[in-house]
C-alpha cells in the first residue's frame, strides 16, 4: 500500500507530467485563462487518465504484447507495433463515448465538462502517460494509480496556473509579452518551484 | 449519385474501410521491416558487449557491420553462471537461449586468457527500461567498461548515458572494497564525484550527468543488483580461479 | 522550379512567420521543449514533424470529401498515426542510432497539436496542393523555433553545438561554468517565453 502512495506522490509532485515531462502544454497554456475552465478541464483529464491508463494496460497485456494472443492459439504473434494506434484510438473512442453518455444522462455536467472532452483526445499528456505506463512495465494496479496520479498532477498544475493568471490581470505586462510569453515565464518559475520536490525521498 | 455522407450506414462502412486499410498498411510495413529491425537490435547488443569489454579502442561507430559480428565471434565466449558461481559451457544456439539455467555471462578472451568478464545489466531508468553491459577486468574488481544497448531516457539529459565522455568515467573504478572486504558496486554521484565524496571513496564513484540524477539513481540500483547476483562467481575469480 | 501562386506564398509565409505554430498559435509547445537540449535531436524532430504534417495534410485533404463529419477526428488521428508509425518503423530499420536517441518522442508526434490542428483547421477545407504547403510551412516554422532554442540551450548548457565543443578552453580555466539551468525544464520554459516575446515584438502581434 505504501508503495502505491509513494508512486502517487512522486508522480504528482516530483515527476509532474507537465513540469518535468513537458506533456499537455498546449491545453495548459490555452485553457488556463479562466478558473472555471481550468477546473473543468482538470477534472476531465483526471477522469480520462484514470480510466484510459488501466484500459490500455489491459489492451496491451491481452492483445498486443508478444505472446499475448496465446489464448487464441497464436503464441508467436507480436502486435506491439500497433501500440500507438491502439492507445490513441482507445483514448479517442473513450472520450467520445463519455461525451455521448453524459450528454444523454446529465446535461448539467455536460454543460460544464462536455466541451473539454474532444480537446482531451489530442492532449499529449493522455497518450504520453499511457506510453510511459507501457515502457515502465507497471502492474495493473500500479498503472491505475499512475494514471490517476498523472491526471491529478496535471489538474493541479492548470488550476495553480489559472489562479496566477487571474492575479496577472492587474499587472502591466509589455504588449508582445502578454498572454503566451508571460505564461511561459511563469511556468518556468513554477517548474523551478516543483523541482524543490525532487529532494524528497519516498 | 453519391451516398449520403452523414448517414449511419455510410459512417459505418467508411470507418470499416479506413480501419482495414490502416491495418493492412501497418502490418505490411511492420512485417517487411521486422527482419531488419531485429537484425539491428541483435547487432546493437553485440556492439555494446564489444564496447563494454573495450575489444577495440575508441568508438565502434566506424567499424563496419560484418566486422562487428566477426569481432564478436572471434573474441567473446558466451557462458552461464550457476548459483554457486560455477561456469557452464553454453549449450544454446547463437548467443540466446533463455531456457538454460543460470545467469548469462560473456567472457572476452585474448590468446586463451580471459581479459574481461561482461555482465548483462538491466533495470528502470527515469522513463523506461535500460539494458546494457558492465565489463570487469580479469581481477574481478576493476571496472573495464560499460555500455548501454537500449534505453528511453530524455535525449540530451538522461540520454547522455550513451556518450563516451560519461562512460569513460567508469574505466578503472573499483567495485570491491579491499579494506572492509565488501562488494560496494560503483555509484554515479549527483554532479561531480569529487565534490560529493572524500578522496578515499573516489574509486567507487563516477561523475554524474547534470539534469539526469534520477536516471543515474536507477542505474546505481541495477548495477549493484546485478553484481550481487554474481557474488559467488566474483568471489571465485577474485582468488584467482579461471573459468 | 515549381511556380507558386500568390495565395500559396501567403500560406508559406504564415506558417513560417506571421502565423508561426509555436509562437503565434500556441501549438506543439510540449515537444518543442522536450527535445531541445541538443541541436541534433531538435533537427531530427523538426524533420520528422515536417514530414508528418505535410503528408497527413495532403492525405486528409484528398480524403476530405469522403470523411463523415461525426467521426472525422478519429479518422484524422488514424491517418496521422499510420504515418507516424511508418516513420518510426523505417527509422528503426534503417537509422537505428537515430531511433535509439528519439525514443518515445517519435510516437508523441501523433498528439503534436500542430499536426492535428493543421489537419482539422486547414486540410479539411482546402485543396490538396495548398494543404500540403500549409503542413510543410507549419512544420518548418516549428523546426525553426526548435533549432533556435536548441542552439541557445546546448551552447549555454553544455558549451557545445551539435556535440562539438565551441567554447574555448581558456574560458573554463578562467572560471566559466556551464549554465545547468539551461538543460533543465525551467530553462526551456524561460527561453521559449523569451523567443515568443521577441517574435511577437518583431511581427507586431499582440494578444487581445
Amino acid at each position: 500500500m505504501a508503495d502505491y502512495w509513494g508512486l502517487f506522490f512522486s508522480t504528482v509532485f516530483v515527476n509532474n507530467i507537465l513540469f518535468s515531462g513537458f506533456l499537455g502544454m498546449c491545453s495548459f497554456l490555452a485553457c488556463s485563462r479562466r478558473m472555471s475552465t481550468a477546473l473543468g478541464l482538470g477534472a476531465a483529464v483526471v477522469f480520462v487518465l484514470t480510466v484510459t491508463v488501466p484500459l490500455n494496460w489491459l489492451l496491451k497485456e491481452f492483445l498486443l504484447r508478444k505472446g499475448a494472443l496465446a489464448w487464441a492459439g497464436l503464441p508467436e504473434t507480436d502486435l506491439s507495433f500497433l501500440v500507438l494506434i491502439v492507445f490513441v484510438s482507445s483514448i479517442a473512442a473513450l472520450t467520445q463515448i463519455v461525451e455521448i453518455v453524459i450528454e444523454r444522462y446529465s446535461p448539467a455536467l455536460h454543460e460544464s465538462l462536455g466541451v473539454f472532452l474532444p480537446l482531451i483526445a489530442v492532449n499529449c499528456a493522455i497518450l504520453g502517460t499511457s506510453l510511459f505506463m507501457d515502457q515502465r512495465g507497471y502492474t495493473f494496479v500500479q498503472a491505475a494509480v499512475y494514471g490517476a496520479a498523472s491526471g491529478t498532477g496535471w489538474g493541479l498544475a492548470i488550476v495553480l496556473m489559472a489562479a496566477i493568471r487571474k492575479k496577472l490581470w492587474y499587472s502591466d505586462v509589455p504588449g508582445p509579452l502578454k498572454g503566451l510569453g508571460i505564461s511561459l515565464l511563469i511556468t518556468g518559475l513554477m517548474a523551478m518551484a516543483f523541482m524543490a520536490f525532487s529532494g524528497i525521498r519516498l | 449519385m453519391r451516398p449520403d455522407r452523414e448517414s449511419a450506414g455510410y459512417t459505418f462502412v467508411f470507418a470499416f474501410v479506413v480501419c482495414v486499410a490502416c491495418g493492412l498498411v501497418l502490418s505490411f510495413v511492420a512485417q517487411s521491416l521486422r527482419a531488419r529491425q531485429e537484425f539491428n537490435a541483435a547487432l546493437e547488443v553485440r556492439k555494446s558487449i564489444l564496447q563494454a569489454a573495450r575489444v577495440v579502442p575508441g568508438a565502434l561507430q566506424k567499424v563496419p557491420l560484418q566486422e562487428i559480428n566477426s569481432l564478436f565471434e572471434r573474441n567473446i565466449r558466451s557462458v552461464r553462471v550457476d548459483s554457486q558461481g560455477g561456469v557452464q559451457a553454453f549449450s544454446g544456439a547463437k548467443d540466446q537461449n533463455p531456457s538454460q539455467e543460470g545467469n548469462p555471462l560473456y567472457i572476452y578472451h585474448e590468446q586463451d586468457r580471459p581479459v574481461a568478464y561482461i555482465f548483462p545489466v538491466e533495470g528502470s531508468g527515469l522513463w523506461g527500461q535500460i539494458h546494457g553491459f558492465l565489463a570487469l577486468e580479469a581481477d574481478g574488481i576493476t571496472v573495464r567498461g560499460l555500455a548501454f544497448s537500449s534505453h528511453s531516457e530524455t535525449p540530451g539529459l538522461g540520454g547522455e548515458i550513451d556518450k563516451e565522455s560519461f562512460l569513460k568515467g567508469f574505466y578503472g573504478k573499483k567495485i570491491w572494497d579491499e579494506k572492509s572486504r565488501q562488494l560496494v558496486s560503483v555509484t554515479i554521484a549527483k554532479g561531480r564525484a569529487a565534490d560529493r565524496v572524500g578522496s578515499e571513496r573516489l574509486p567507487y564513484y563516477v561523475d554524474g550527468i547534470s539534469g539526469a540524477t534520477l536516471t543515474g539513481d536507477g542505474i546505481n540500483v541495477f548495477l549493484k543488483d546485478t553484481l550481487l547476483r554474481y557474488k559467488p562467481f566474483l568471489a571465485r575469480i577474485r582468488v584467482g580461479e579461471r573459468p | 522550379m515549381i511556380r507558386l501562386t500568390r495565395k500559396e506564398m501567403t500560406v508559406l509565409k504564415e506558417g513560417l512567420w506571421s502565423g508561426n505554430p509555436v509562437t503565434f498559435q500556441v501549438l506543439g509547445v510540449c515537444s518543442a521543449l522536450a527535445v531541445t537540449v541538443k541541436v541534433e535531436t531538435a533537427l531530427l524532430m523538426g524533420i520528422g514533424l515536417t514530414f508528418v504534417a505535410a503528408s497527413s495534410s495532403l492525405l486528409v485533404s484528398l480524403l476530405r470529401a469522403f470523411i463523415p463529419s461525426r467521426i472525422r477526428i478519429i479518422v484524422q488521428l488514424l491517418v496521422v498515426s499510420v504515418l507516424v508509425i511508418t516513420v518510426d518503423q523505417l527509422l528503426r530499420a534503417f537509422f537505428y542510432a537515430v531511433s535509439k536517441q528519439m525514443s518515445v518522442f517519435v510516437g508523441l508526434i501523433i498528439t503534436n497539436c500542430i499536426v492535428m490542428g493543421r489537419v482539422e483547421g486547414y486540410a479539411m477545407i482546402n485543396p490538396p496542393r495548398r494543404a500540403f504547403l500549409d503542413g510543410l510551412a507549419n512544420g518548418l516554422g516549428y523546426a525553426a523555433v526548435l533549432v533556435l532554442i536548441a542552439v541557445v540551450r546546448e551552447l549555454a548548457g553544455s558549451g557545445t553545438i551539435l556535440g562539438g565543443a565551441v567554447l574555448p578552453r581558456e574560458l573554463y580555466e578562467h572560471g566559466y561554468v556551464n549554465n545547468g539551468l539551461m538543460v533543465l525544464a525551467p530553462g526551456a520554459f524561460f527561453l521559449l517565453g523569451l523567443v515568443v516575446w521577441l517574435q511577437r515584438a518583431l511581427s507586431g502581434y499582440r494578444e487581445k
